[in-house]
């Protein structure tokens, strides 16, 4: 299994939701890249990017939670890090202006924002590289279902 | 305004009448899994000036005083964890801002800072925003929670909910109204009496 320098796991196929994005990540683990590295973002990640910065690439989730009317993620575009610490000095203030931009953009009226960092095997994250979620459940639906989110 | 609020939700009706016809503030307390919680936050509703959790006031009142803090920010202990976390902390901006895009590039660098001085390994950082209908909120003042997980045990934050569970939700609130009402309402609410008695105690 493809591992971080720090002998994490790149990728937690535990974590994965649907199965055709655990088909996908075993095709990744075989090529054994990190599939949110920026050099290889394009071609791992089926949904286009719907716009980019300087530090991020914000596209929608591949495999969205279940009932939320909006799901994006948000991947972090200068190297492969899993601790917000780790960051540019910008990146956070640029995220941020990125993530205004997609509410007002998306008319997304209430929500969630959400980060998992460090080991895949304690937070729940199907990919160790540092992503960030942006989601709204679908409150206006009668028969939804809860957004639930793994954390751990 | 107090007085506006508590009456408000005093005045809530018994039976459901959907997410969508609740006032916002009856919105925040659904999230009030004790009586004291769901106290202390309806007088953070009703004067937030005097009672927000995370302002000046109460802080000082109750003497809470923060783990960290930076530029304008305090890292705080969470005073209602779940049970299936290590730790439960707070990120939170001193003045009494609810939405990020209030936030500026000094304020990253500080949340960043206080961050790494949490020294969560590995976990997660999420906040709610906007119209709490939608999001399961508790408190109107910006929080960031930065949640260290159990390792082997699940922790699942909602970020929305289904009718079933906001029923629920609203059969504990009735409950937490009713003993108010017990107790004697609002006056009491807002007595030396009943903030000693329903302060959380960290």
């Amino acid at each position: 299994m493809p591992m971080s320098s720090d002998d994490t796991p790149l990728l937690n196929l535990d974590n994965a939701r649907a199965e055709e994005q655990k088909a996908l990540m075993k095709q990744i683990q075989a090529d054994g890249v990190c599939p949110f590295c920026a050099e290889h973002f394009a071609k791992y990640h089926p949904k286009p990017v719907l716009k980019e910065t300087e530090y991020w690439f914000f596209t929608e989730n591949m495999a969205p939670y279940a009932d939320t009317k909006h799901h994006f993620i948000f991947v972090y575009k200068p190297a492969h890090i899993s601790m917000p610490s780790d960051m540019s000095p910008g990146a956070a203030a640029d995220l941020f202006a990125l993530v205004d931009w997609a509410i007002s953009e998306y008319h997304i009226p209430g929500g969630a924002f959400f980060m998992r960092f460090g080991d895949t095997r304690y937070n729940g994250s199907s990919v160790q590289h540092l992503h960030t979620h942006l989601l709204m459940g679908d409150a206006d639906n009668e028969n939804h279902q809860p957004v639930r989110v793994k954390l751990g | 305004m107090r007085t506006d609020v508590v009456g408000d939700i005093l005045r809530l009706p018994s039976q459901f009448p959907g997410i969508r016809e609740l006032p916002h503030a009856a919105v925040y307390l659904l999230g009030c899994r004790t009586f004291d919680q769901f106290c202390s936050t309806l007088r953070a509703l009703g004067d937030p000036r005097g009672f927000c959790p995370f302002c000046v006031t109460e802080l000082t009142r109750r003497n809470r005083r923060p783990l960290a803090k930076a530029t304008g920010w305090m890292l705080l202990e969470n005073e209602y964890p779940h049970r299936n976390t290590s730790r439960m902390l707070l990120i939170v901006p001193e003045r009494h801002v609810t939405t990020t895009s209030d936030l500026n590039p000094q304020d990253w660098t500080a949340i960043g800072y206080l961050f790494a001085r949490a020294g969560v390994p590995s976990g997660g950082w999420m906040f709610r925003f906007g119209d709490p209908r939608m999001n399961v909120g508790t408190i109107p003042h910006l929080h960031i929670n930065l949640v260290e997980p159990i390792p082997g045990k699940e922790y699942r934050p909602p970020f929305a909910k289904n009718t079933v569970e906001h029923k629920a939700d609203y059969d504990r609130l009735n409950a937490h109204i009713a003993e108010l009402g017990r107790r004697g309402g609002a006056g009491w609410l807002f007595s030396a009496d009943g903030i000693r008695e329903t302060e959380p105690s960290l």
